[in-house]
């Protein structure tokens, strides 16, 4: 018993970057991608919505691990072993990528406050400086229990689902036993889009450079690898609770919504206007944690990249370079998304694209490193855990080239 | 001067025109100055690597121009490839702070064939030449009125020791010198030479010299007491633990041994004396020639086969010794950890390289106080160099150790 209870208390002092980085997945990309789903598929999906959080562990679990054995980033570990060039290059597309994603969940913050019908600008300004603010003062722990409070913000959407009065049984069914599953492009490209949402380039490295910032040593593995199945499932709980808020009132209304946005509006009618404003409440959460989150990644990874100091608990003075990327991002986010009449699809299609081209690099990164025996020692990848991660990238392989077809035939 | 980016990739070739490859990489000696000793060049048409050593280099220009008959070597202990282990790697203080990133390191060519490692380049210029942008990054800054200027590193401030074991780390600003343990600097003063290391001891206080000091190989330390002067010398013997301060005056000439003695303060003198007295035993005769050594490359797999093979008749066998081709001791695995490693496992990834050990003539009481406090079963005997002669057992001192509780 006693045991018991020290490994349980090891377990809460690990706990953090695992649940962090897979809840961050769903940003405000993640909501609106579920609003859709929910609303066009109804509970056609939840079996792919499994899929995604088996593919989202797995590859989470190979980056703590990483991490944790070798005291490195993923970003580190590329300069290191692929040099220069590579890194620029990775470095570079990474940024972009982010770039887009960070926009889209200030546009993400736009539609939330949007909702609540309060001006915009004064509040986009407030919100901005508050993630400026936590990030600049704060030091690891301070932020790590924000971002967790703000995990919690996404509650709201249980309880929204539960308001929905959903069919709950076909909603369960659906994760094991597919219905109405349709082989149409927009069904398979919504798919992937779930899965894009979920299993990201920037995901990848934020969990390497948030456990390597905490400081975590080979002891908390154990703990850490738990943490981050915990994490995947519970994010992905969520966003099982999301398609069923939608599905359970706009998809059996027959009702197709194409944002976060209009699906927190179109429910008011079915669940009530308490419902709505819960969803609205998530949504602004969910690209809360998107806008802190992505940045800090772009952040971590140049420090990792090129070698300048980078982490939350030093002060701005110690490391000007990392905090002047992430401001510098934010500022531009928040420029970008007050400029009028500005396609935000045209942006998330993008961002999209280039992740797809990034992701199948990243995963061969991932795969070459946790079976390199030099750097692992006896933590390589077993090789039933390969064959399993060689399935899960073939499959993210598969989608990014579906992503970046269709992004060139102008499909999605 | 030249930077390893412009020369990586250079084309080489053999006297009489023939293609042999591409400079792949640079192989340097990283104990004191860091000069080129052999190419790692990719030999094109096989995709295989050679190693070639700098003597078999007829011209090193634009193109690489190899001797006619170059040879392919293999490396040495104490060699280590400039890209693969420093550039790219991170510069970390001594508290392992991060620094910066090695962009690129600078050359020198002296002669023509002649290569020294004279710095690593950490600017952002060092960035900008790998993709061909270093004018362009120049040119630009100016434009905005910033001088871009190379971001050199002169390679005196990296610590060799540490390049071995895959960091790159800073040597450190003085005031944190003492912050190292003592064993831990008398390693990395022991690689350079004689009178830097007297220049680091110089930097801290007596007290945590004389520490160190002690941690000092014997001949490095014999060495060192020479070029410090018979003053400083008793001022270090006299600061140093009774224990290795004996185990220091013996390796001196009787003669020597009795003028330091004499400039000592009696009570100092009276114990050491003592302690002289009660050493003549030195450890020889405790210690018992039974013991296993193997390679760094060895894996578990053979090591098993071979404690089968050779150790059927030894009374204890509780640790074995991984040594070099000159029989001095590198590192050393206990068993029970070599049976928790998978078969394929190279000795050297588990391996411990800080090692207790005593020296022929340390005095028995000082190796018992030694495998006491470490707890160690058995403890290593070497001579002046590192080379291993024999092990004390701990059921053979148990007299001594009985007399050091007393």
């Amino acid at each position: 018993m006693k045991r018991f209870k020290t490994r349980l208390l090891i377990f809460f002092s690990v706990f953090g970057p695992g649940i962090i980085a897979a809840i961050a997945d769903n940003d405000a990309g993640g909501v609106a991608t579920y609003s859709v789903v929910g609303s066009k598929f109804g509970y056609s999906m939840m079996f792919i919505l499994l899929l995604v959080t088996i593919l989202l562990a797995v590859t989470q679990e190979i980056g703590a691990r990483l991490a944790i054995v070798s005291g490195k980033g993923l970003g580190d570990l590329i300069r290191e072993h692929y040099g220069i060039r590579v890194s620029l290059f990775i470095f570079t597309v990474l940024f972009i990528a982010n770039m887009g994603t960070i926009i889209a969940n200030f546009a993400g913050i736009v539609a939330g406050l949007s909702l609540f019908s309060v001006p915009i600008l004064p509040f986009l300004t407030i919100f901005t400086l508050l993630i400026i603010l936590f990030i600049a003062i704060g030091n690891y722990q301070t932020n790590q229990k924000i971002f967790l409070a703000a995990s919690f913000l996404f509650v709201a959407y249980i309880i929204s689902a539960f308001m929905a009065q959903p069919d709950w049984g076909l909603a369960v069914k659906n994760l094991v036993v597919p219905t109405d599953v349709s082989l149409s492009p927009e069904y398979i490209f919504t798919a992937i889009a779930m899965l894009g949402t979920t299993v990201t380039p920037w995901g990848q490295f934020f969990i390497s450079s948030f456990i390597n910032d905490k400081k975590l040593s080979i002891d908390h593995l154990k703990y850490e690898q738990i943490e981050v199945w915990v994490g995947a499932f519970l994010t992905d709980i969520l966003a099982f609770f999301m398609i069923v808020a939608v599905a359970g009132t706009l998809f059996v209304n027959g009702i197709e919504v194409e944002s976060a946005k209009e699906a927190a509006l179109a429910i008011e009618p079915f669940a009530g206007q308490f419902a709505s404003i819960l969803f609205g409440v998530g949504l602004l959460a969910a690209s809360y944690m998107g806008a802190v989150i992505v940045p800090l990644t772009t952040a971590y990874a140049f420090s990792e990249f090129f070698g300048t100091e980078g982490s939350l608990d030093l002060p701005f003075s110690r490391s000007p370079l990392f905090y002047g990327l992430f401001l510098f991002q934010i500022m531009v986010a928040f420029i970008i998304v007050l400029i009028p009449d500005i396609s935000f699809i045209k942006i998330v299609l993008f961002t999209q694209s280039l992740n797809g081209v990034l992701l199948p690099i990243i995963i061969f990164f991932l795969l070459k490193f946790a079976n390199d025996k030099g750097l692992m020692g006896k933590y390589t990848n077993s090789w039933f855990y390969n064959g399993f991660a060689f399935i899960s990238a073939v499959m993210i392989v598969i989608a990014s080239a579906f992503v970046i077809i269709g992004g060139l035939l102008g499909y999605v | 001067m030249l930077y390893y980016s412009q020369v990586r990739h250079r084309k080489v070739f053999t006297e009489d025109g023939l293609y042999v490859g591409k400079l792949h990489d640079v192989i340097f000696t990283f104990t004191d100055l860091a000069h080129v000793t052999k190419l790692y060049v990719k030999a094109d048409p096989l995709h295989s690597y050679v190693n070639i050593a700098v003597e078999d280099i007829a011209l090193f220009g634009d193109d690489v121009i190899l001797k006619k008959h170059y040879r392919n070597q293999s490396l040495d202990d104490n060699e280590l490839y400039l890209g693969k282990n420093v550039v790219d790697k991170q510069i970390i203080d001594i508290e392992d702070k991060k620094v910066v990133r090695v962009n690129d390191a600078v050359l020198q060519l002296q002669g023509q064939r002649k290569l020294y490692i004279t710095g690593v380049d950490i600017g952002f210029l060092g960035i900008a030449r790998w993709i061909g942008l270093e004018r362009f990054a120049r040119d630009a800054a100016r434009v905005v009125g910033i001088q871009l200027k190379p971001h050199i590193l002169s390679w005196k401030n990296i610590q060799p020791l540490e390049l071995s074991e895959g960091k790159v780390v800073l040597n450190t600003p003085h005031d944190k010198l003492e912050r190292f343990l003592p064993e831990d600097l008398a390693d990395y003063l022991e690689l350079t030479t004689i009178k830097n290391a007297i220049k680091t001891l110089d930097l801290v206080d007596k007290e945590f010299a004389s520490e160190v000091i002690a941690e000092l190989q014997l001949n490095f330390q014999i060495a060192l007491f020479e070029e410090l002067g018979f003053k400083k010398t008793v001022q270090i013997i006299e600061l140093m633990d009774p224990d290795e301060a004996v185990d220091a005056l013996l390796q001196f000439s009787g003669q020597k041994r009795s003028r330091i003695l004499k400039a000592l303060p009696q009570e100092v003198r009276k114990e050491l004396q003592e302690l002289i007295a009660v050493s003549k035993t030195n450890v020889g005769q405790y210690m018992t020639t039974e013991f296993l050594t193997v390679h760094r490359n060895d894996k578990v797999q053979a090591v098993l086969k071979k404690i089968k093979a050779e150790t059927a008749d030894f009374d204890f066998l509780f640790y074995i010794y991984v040594v070099n081709s000159r029989q001095e001791i590198i590192g050393v695995i206990n068993v029970h950890e070599l049976l928790l490693q998978k078969p394929h496992t190279h000795v050297h990834t588990f391996m411990h390289t800080n090692i207790v050990l005593a020296h022929l003539n340390t005095p028995i009481r000082v190796v018992a106080k030694r495998m006491i406090t470490y707890k160690l079963y058995g403890l290593p005997v070497v001579e002046r160099t590192k080379k291993l002669v024999g092990v004390v057992l701990l059921d053979d001192i148990d007299e001594a150790i009985l007399e050091h509780i007393a």
